[in-house]
Order: C-alpha cells, then sequence, then structure tokens
C-alpha cells in the first residue's frame, strides 16, 4: 500500500535558522501519528509543510503527490483533501459574526469548488458532523462568543466537513482546562476510528494522546529522534532525554502520563 | 431638487456605501489600519500626478495597490508584523504628500483639497468609479461568498482547506485601494479613515449576522457621508472633517445601544 505521506530529507529554514532537519518518515494510510517534542522543536512547522502552507526543501509526497513540484490549483485540490486544525490560541479573535453552522460549512467550500454553492449534501454532511462533535445544540450561536474548547471542537467539525483523507491537528487540546482536554483527546480518538482517516497529530502533552494510536515520533531540534510504537517510544528515558528532565512515564488502559521524578 | 443636490446625494450615498463595505472587509481581517495607509498612499500618489502630469486617480490607485502589495512581502520578509510596516509605509507616505504640497507652490489650494475633501470637486464623472467602487466588492462578496467569508474569517485556513485565499485576498485589498482612492475628492486622504471604519465598527455592534453586518456596513456609511454633506453645506463646514464627525457620533451612538442591549440582556 502507498504511502499516505512520505518525507525524504525534508528540511525548512526560516532566517537563517535551520527549523527542520532532514526528516525522513513514511506515515501509512489511516496511521495515527502522534510528534511529540518541547517548544520550539518545530512540530507545528513539521505539519505545515503537509498541506505545502510553507517553503522547504527536499521530497514530500502527500496522498501519492509531490508538494514541492505542484501547480498552485492542483495543489489546492490535494488541500480539500487534508483537514487542518492550527494551533488556536495563537491567533488573532476573530472579527466576523460567524454562526458555529457557517463556520462548520466553510469546510465545505474548497470542496464544493470556487464559485459553486453549497447544495443540499453539502448541508447535510455538516449537520452530520454537528451531530457527531454534538455541536448541533450550539449550531446558530455566534463562534465568537464560545469558550476555548467550544472553538476547538468547531474547527475538529470544520476539518472533518471536508471528509478529509488526511486530519492535521496541531496541538489540539493545547490550553484548555481538564474537561476540555479530555473532551477533545476522547473526540479526537473516536473520529480516528470512526473515519478511517490518517491522523497526524502534535503535542508535548502525553495526556493528549487517546489510547490506540500506532505511531510516535519524537522531535528534538528539528529532527527526528525516534520513531516507533507508544509502547516503545513512550519510555521515561526516552522523554527526560526529550524534555531535559527526569520523568517517569505511566501507563493505564493505552494512556500515557509523564511525572517529573521527585529530586534526590 | 436640483442637480447639485442630487448630484451631492449620490456622492454620499455611493461613497458612503463603498467606504462602508471597505471597512467591513479591512476590520474583518484585523487590517483596519491597512484602510489608514493605503489613503495616504493614494494622497502621495496625487499630489505626484501634480509634478510628473499624469492623471491624478490613475497615480493615487497606482500608488495605493503598490503599498498595498508590498505590506505583505514587507512583513514575511522582514518577520514582522503587518501593522509595524503599515506603520513604516503610513508614515514614509504621509512625508512624501507633505513633502509634495510643500513644493507645489500653484496648485496648492487644489492639492489641499484632496486632504480635507472638497465637494465642490466632485464631478458628475466621478460619480462613475464611485459606482465601481461600491459595486465591485459587492460582487466578489456575493459571486465568492463562501470564499470570501472564509478568507475574512482567517486566511491560512481558508488556504489549507483548498481555498484560493491568496488571490481572493489581494482582490480585496485591491478593491480596498480603489475605493480610498475614489473617495479622496470628497472626504480627503487625511478623513478618510474614520469613514471607512467607523460605519463597519458601529455595524458590528448592532448587528448580528455576516449578511447583515455587511448590508449595515453599507448603510451606515452612506448614512456618515450623506450626514456629514449635509452638515458641511447648511455649516459651510469642510466636508472630510463633518463626514469624520457624523461617522464618529454613529459609532458613539451604536456603542451606547450595544451596551444597553447587553445591559438589558443581562437584567432579564
Amino acid at each position: 500500500m502507498n504511502p499516505a505521506i512520505e518525507f525524504h530529507n525534508v528540511s525548512v529554514c526560516r532566517a537563517r535558522v535551520d527549523i527542520l532537519r532532514q526528516i525522513s518518515l513514511s506515515i501509512a494510510p489511516g496511521e495515527f501519528l502522534a510528534v511529540l517534542g518541547p517548544n520550539g522543536a518545530g512540530k507545528s512547522t513539521l505539519i505545515q509543510t503537509m498541506p505545502g502552507l510553507i517553503p522547504f526543501i527536499g521530497d514530500l509526497r502527500v496522498l501519492g503527490q509531490p508538494i514541492t513540484r505542484m501547480a498552485s490549483r492542483a495543489l489546492s485540490r490535494l488541500r480539500r483533501r487534508i483537514g487542518y486544525v492550527p494551533q488556536l490560541h495563537a491567533r488573532p479573535p476573530a472579527a466576523l459574526p460567524l454562526s458555529v453552522r457557517e463556520v462548520i460549512e466553510m469546510g465545505r467550500a474548497g470542496v464544493r469548488g470556487t464559485g459553486r454553492r453549497l447544495n443540499t449534501s453539502d448541508r447535510e454532511i455538516c449537520d452530520r458532523i454537528m451531530e457527531q462533535t454534538r455541536l448541533m445544540k450550539l449550531a446558530e450561536r455566534p463562534y465568537a462568543v464560545l469558550s476555548g474548547g467550544e472553538q476547538r471542537k468547531v474547527h475538529l467539525g470544520r476539518a472533518l466537513a471536508q471528509e478529509p483523507e488526511i486530519l492535521l491537528l496541531d496541538e489540539p487540546a493545547g490550553h484548555l482546562d481538564f474537561h476540555w482536554q479530555e473532551a477533545i483527546t476522547q473526540l479526537v480518538g473516536k473520529l480516528w476510528r470512526t473515519t478511517g482517516a490518517t491522523v497526524i497529530m502534535v503535542t508535548h502533552d502525553l495526556r493528549h494522546l487517546p489510547p490506540g494510536i500506532t505511531r510516535v515520533a519524537l522531535l528534538e531540534d528539528g529532527r527526528l529522534s525516534a520513531v516507533g510504537s507508544p509502547e516503545h517510544i513512550l519510555q521515561s528515558e526516552n522523554l527526560s532525554k526529550l524534555y531535559d528532565l527526569p520523568l517517569r512515564v505511566i501507563e493505564s488502559r493505552g494512556r500515557y502520563l509523564a511525572l517529573p521524578e521527585e529530586s534526590s | 431638487m436640483t442637480a447639485l443636490e442630487l448630484k451631492w446625494l449620490l456622492t454620499g450615498l455611493l461613497g458612503g456605501a463603498g467606504c462602508g463595505l471597505a471597512g467591513f472587509i479591512l476590520v474583518s481581517m484585523n487590517l483596519p489600519f491597512m484602510g489608514i495607509c493605503l489613503a495616504h498612499a493614494a494622497l502621495a500618489g496625487a499630489v505626484l500626478s501634480y509634478f510628473i502630469g499624469t492623471p491624478i486617480l490613475a497615480t493615487a490607485l497606482v500608488a495605493s495597490l503598490t503599498t498595498a502589495a508590498l505590506i505583505g512581502p514587507m512583513a514575511d520578509k522582514t518577520r514582522t508584523h503587518a501593522n509595524t510596516v503599515m506603520s513604516v509605509l503610513f508614515s514614509l507616505t504621509l512625508g512624501l504628500a507633505f513633502l509634495g504640497i510643500g513644493l507645489l507652490q500653484h496648485q496648492r489650494t487644489d492639492v489641499l483639497s484632496l486632504m480635507w475633501g472638497n465637494l465642490l470637486l466632485v464631478r458628475w464623472v466621478d460619480l462613475w468609479p464611485l459606482g465601481i467602487a461600491a459595486l465591485l466588492p459587492l460582487l466578489l462578496l456575493s459571486l465568492l461568498g463562501k470564499e470570501t467569508k472564509a478568507v475574512l474569517f482567517d486566511r491560512d485556513i481558508a488556504r489549507a482547506s483548498g481555498i484560493h485565499a491568496t488571490a481572493i485576498y489581494y482582490a480585496m485589498i485591491a478593491f480596498c485601494g480603489f475605493t480610498v482612492t475614489v473617495n479622496l475628492n470628497v472626504v480627503g486622504g487625511l478623513m478618510l479613515y474614520s469613514l471607512l471604519i467607523n460605519p463597519a465598527v458601529a455595524a458590528l455592534q448592532l448587528a448580528k449576522g455576516y449578511k447583515s453586518v455587511v448590508a449595515l456596513s453599507m448603510a451606515l456609511g452612506a448614512l456618515a457621508a450623506l450626514g456629514g454633506l449635509t452638515v458641511s453645506l447648511v455649516l459651510d463646514w469642510p466636508a472630510g472633517a463633518s463626514i469624520v464627525l457624523v461617522s464618529s457620533l454613529i459609532y458613539a451612538l451604536s456603542l451606547g445601544f450595544s451596551t444597553a442591549r447587553t445591559a438589558y440582556a443581562e437584567s432579564r
């Protein structure tokens, strides 16, 4: 089976600083890959390379297509098959008075094609997504008045409305209270299992990994330092080295937690 | 109604509605400062036209669009926030405009009217660009409704979901530049900012849905321009300054109404 995403020596350099260095990685269709790393490791940059949102050098094939050599129109068509949820806490607040339904429907805007109006089938897909993500009761509420957790859910819904083959999640549960961290984590796990999409999620917090994920990659100073199964990678010594802090990893029912070791 | 009064009425309606719509676009994209930047670039271009003998409108438009086109790449290349780049370009274009005005000895009155606005300069033929400036962005928002909505909401997210966001973004900015330029005669380069921003911000306070905000931004823009022109005619005040005062009053009233409405809703 052809990989959903294939990196071959991909590097990103900005203002003479190497953000990503020689990344080589193959991600199979339907896989859930979690990319862990400290702040500044290059996690968001890595996720932004996949829909071709930032320039890079090297070879990157997404759904069999070489991102680097694509014309703008073809790249737009490819992006419609990729759902992307960026880090929301770093974005300016939306000034536009849109309802939750209108933001979800934005996910269909690219898919439907330029200049074509959304049809009944698009609206049915959005209704189904809102039922699935339990957003239906908020459908007519203004997006701007929602809590941070609710806004994340809306963006997950917007990305899902594309019916994507690949879902890219940039810290979907970051900067939320415990209730919402858990709600988003469980929703991400459920969506992966039910949609069959390839999911790539970056985070620095083990608690945000849903149970049953297929692989974990550790990103350290722009380099992939380890890639493998969660059982193999999420070891105390690996994470202590990654975060430069003595950590003890606890596993329970497929979920992971890292606690600082008590200093002697 | 005399022909002169009809011309002023149409000028206020078309100019105000166009500015209200352009303001809505700029405020939605969190780029309100771009309005003042484009207005001063257009002013500098208009002043330049007196030196090089080119048509005022075309030169002002080129200056405004060139400035708009510079903002994005300059911000990206220097890793600076767009607002910072706009501040630099704003001061540069204002300085150039003042330098030009200082050097122009014989046509200073004409040029100064571009800064403060002068209804007497508006000719029937000027109504066409004012109408086009109001109509073109409205057509874009209607024909590419879902795409423009997505770009106004979040350009990066729109681009990532396969919308031709960059082209739509620059089309909207170009339309804003055009609106600003064709309104120089009426409101004046120094005053245009308030007619761009105040109606849009007031509409965001008052209306709830997307389409209502678009319609109300245009209506309040027209109201501010017409109200200002009426004040200008009755009291013999400069048109630009009168429009600024009326648009500021509209914003203050909308703020008061919105605050009272929220307090009433919370008390129930």
